[in-house]
């Protein structure tokens, strides 16, 4: 891994998961767009969000974060989704305490989809969304949780007051920099030996379109 | 987390596997809503890829089949006046399915604990049918053109063996197919002479391409039908090499006329030098990957997911589906596109292939390399009666086994009296390999004409798995149901 120098591109896949209405689509408007709307539809053929986070004077971040469209509802969710990817953030609604169990099952599902090179789980957060409405949900349940299910972090966040969401984002792309740099994750898939890119030769394809 | 289904969706899709997915995908981009249902907890159906930890619970039987009870409570539940249930079958697409590990007196500890010991069992991916993909072929356009490219990564095919006898052991040697024109030059099995009349024909396959089809049926001159040999005698091609180019064009088409073979020919070579030399590329982590990547592009189109559920029936009323029966709740839907597993009883079969599959998990490969590469062996010249018999070896190389390990696939169609299993346990034997680990089943191709559905409209049934080495069928005939039974139905 070359040292990270200024006007360094880097661009890191983070999936955003949890159970259905906890406000991930929320949160990721709220981090990209500075947003809010209490009836959001989901975004239609866009696999994930961009957004550039400087998270020092010589580093800025592509984050490339990637929501789960029409399969989270029913947690089955395909490889493809989780593929390459850098970190997550598991979210959970603090009004609801069954999405706790949810977000738990979703760490489960996660660690055992996708790893680091040697075989440990890729970094996540825990974000205890809404909490600007009154809540069970302690500081020390959220800290247990977060360690007895190894997550990196924890945070509490509002996407509709926006409490929490730049700093648990800038906290996840300094522990995503510090893995990258102690040489943690697999080659990404398109650089690994012996790869075909498809692409490369699609030129030859472009005019004729096809229903799908 | 058990969240309800929704109440309507424009198009209901049964079944997870790649056909399926396809269409999904086709219905999600042209803007209609999609919900994708499969009673399996994972994507991929008779297309699946499985690790080994999977493949084992996902063998055993699960019946599907509504008691007279569920039945009855289903239609006071769900059905209006005028409306019919037609229950859904579990039509048996992969059968009499047998798995076992081999204990082998080499291993000192057996096989199967010691990949457990090291966390490997979920480093196999095991495909119920693999299949290759042309460079230049209608998969890759469509993965390119819809942009799943990006979900996918694929490696090249590259080594291909064609088998012959030894006349003095008996033994099956195994070749290595030269396809790239630098292969071909330094290749011991062709004779300088052969090499240069093969290099013609090429050229004369590479103007044949240029030619339109009337120019093509005067050159062929009356032979279109007849046998693929007889055209290269005519053109003058050596009994060695005629046996040449027919193995080699033979994994597209075993048994080519004039015409098919002319068409593989150019197919091939066409595909060759397009990534590589070899024509053919193949999915890291194996084929399943392939429905895996269009159901995600069906969801960002907004195609909703539910598997792992029962799906139970279908509602009919004056001859069109209106709803579909799923984990106990109604769905209403305009139309339904269902895999073959899922077409009831009572619907004719309009026609169906039986073949072969065997898997083996080896730790040594068929033929050592300087490298590890991914293998594929058309068998044809050893069951010539027989359309399909090919192995396919993929191992570390292609993240299908952990690294040292390899997949064996065998795929074979029944004619004939010898069988494709037997040939291979041949080709272990004379090679010293022992296998570790087996599974046998037979793959029923059940076609149903979407025509023909009980005088029902609005079902389609997605193309079923098919012997053939690459996706021509599919693409082919997802693209004619899209377009007949959407584009002017509800355009």
């Amino acid at each position: 891994m070359a040292a990270l120098t200024n006007n360094d591109k880097i661009s890191y896949k983070v999936l955003v998961i949890g159970d259905p209405g906890v406000g991930k689509t929320s949160i990721i408007r709220r981090f990209v767009h500075n947003v809010f709307s209490s009836n959001y539809k989901t975004t239609i053929g866009v696999d994930f969000a961009l957004k550039i986070l400087p998270v020092d004077e010589n580093t800025v971040v592509h984050l490339q974060i990637w929501d789960i469209s029409g399969q989270d509802r029913y947690g089955v969710m395909t490889r493809v989704y989780y593929k390459d990817a850098h970190a997550a953030i598991i979210v959970l609604d603090s009004t609801r305490e069954r999405t706790i169990e949810g977000a738990l099952r979703w760490k489960t599902d996660l660690d055992q989809k996708v790893t680091l090179a040697d075989g440990s789980p890729v970094p996540a957060i825990l974000l205890a969304n809404k909490c600007d409405i009154d809540n069970q949900l302690g500081d020390d349940k959220l800290y247990d949780l977060e360690t007895n299910n190894g997550f990196v972090g924890s945070f509490r966040t509002s996407a509709k007051e926006s409490v929490g969401i730049e700093e648990a984002f800038k906290f996840l792309a300094n522990t995503v920099i510090s893995t990258e740099q102690g040489g943690q994750y697999d080659v990404p898939f398109l650089n690994r030996e012996g790869n075909v890119n498809l692409d490369d030769n699609s030129t030859h394809y472009k005019h004729d379109s096809k229903c799908c | 987390m058990e969240e309800k289904l929704p109440e309507y969706a424009d198009v209901v899709v049964l079944g997870t596997g790649l056909p399926e997915a396809l269409l999904a995908a086709a219905c999600g981009r042209a803007g209609l809503s999609v919900l994708h249902l499969d009673r399996n907890q994972y994507y991929g159906g008779d297309w699946s890829s499985f690790t080994m930890t999977m493949i084992h619970e996902a063998a055993e039987n699960k019946d599907c089949k509504l008691s007279s009870e569920e039945v009855s409570k289903i239609s006071s539940t769900f059905l209006k006046n005028n409306e019919k249930l037609i229950e859904l079958g579990d039509r048996k697409v992969v059968d009499d399915m047998d798995i076992k590990w081999i204990p082998r007196e080499m291993d000192e500890v057996p096989m199967q604990e010691k990949l457990k010991a090291l966390g490997q069992m979920r480093k196999f991916s095991i495909d119920l049918l693999p299949k290759m993909l042309l460079s230049k072929g209608d998969m890759v356009r469509t993965l390119c053109d819809s942009q799943v490219s990006m979900y996918a990564e694929f490696k090249l095919v590259d080594r291909q063996l064609c088998p012959s006898e030894c006349e003095k052991t008996k033994k099956i040697l195994l070749n290595p197919v030269p396809v790239s024109k630098g292969e071909i030059f330094q290749s011991e099995a062709l004779t300088m002479l052969e090499k240069r009349n093969l290099m013609k024909f090429i050229t004369f396959c590479t103007l044949w391409n240029g030619k339109t089809k009337s120019e093509q049926f005067i050159v062929m001159d009356g032979t279109g039908d007849r046998p693929f040999a007889e055209f290269l005698e005519m053109m003058g091609v050596s009994k060695k090499l005629q046996e040449f180019i027919i193995h080699t064009i033979g994994i597209l088409d075993s048994q080519p006329t004039t015409a098919s073979g002319m068409k593989a020919c150019c197919e091939f070579m066409n595909s060759v030098g397009c990534y590589g030399p070899s024509p053919f590329l193949f999915p890291i982590y194996g084929c399943g990957e392939l429905s895996q990547c269009f159901c995600r592009l069906a969801a960002v189109f907004g195609s909703i997911y539910c598997l792992g559920r029962p799906i139970q029936a279908l509602v009919e009323e004056d001859g069109k589906i209106v709803a579909v029966i799923a984990d106990n709740q109604r769905i209403n839907c305009r139309h339904v596109i269902m895999s073959s597993r899922y077409v009831p009883e009572d619907i004719p079969l309009q026609s169906s292939q039986k073949f072969d599959r065997i898997v083996y998990a080896t730790d040594k490969p068929l033929k050592k390399d300087e490298k590890e590469a991914m293998t594929l062996v058309n068998l044809a010249a050893f069951r010539p009666d027989s359309e399909v018999s090919r192995v396919v070896e993929a191992g570390g190389y292609m993240s299908t086994a952990p690294n040292g390990h390899f997949l064996v696939h065998a795929t074979g169609t029944q004619e004939g009296s010898s069988n494709v299993e037997s040939l291979v346990e041949r080709l272990f034997e004379e090679n010293e390999i022992s296998p570790y680990w087996k599974m046998s089943f037979t793959m029923n191709s059940l076609k149903f004409d979407s025509s023909q559905m009980g005088g029902v409209s609005n079902i389609v049934v997605a193309p079923p798995v098919d012997p053939s080495i690459h996706y021509a069928n599919v693409i082919d005939e997802v693209l004619l149901h899209f377009s007949f039974s959407f584009i002017f139905d509800i355009f």
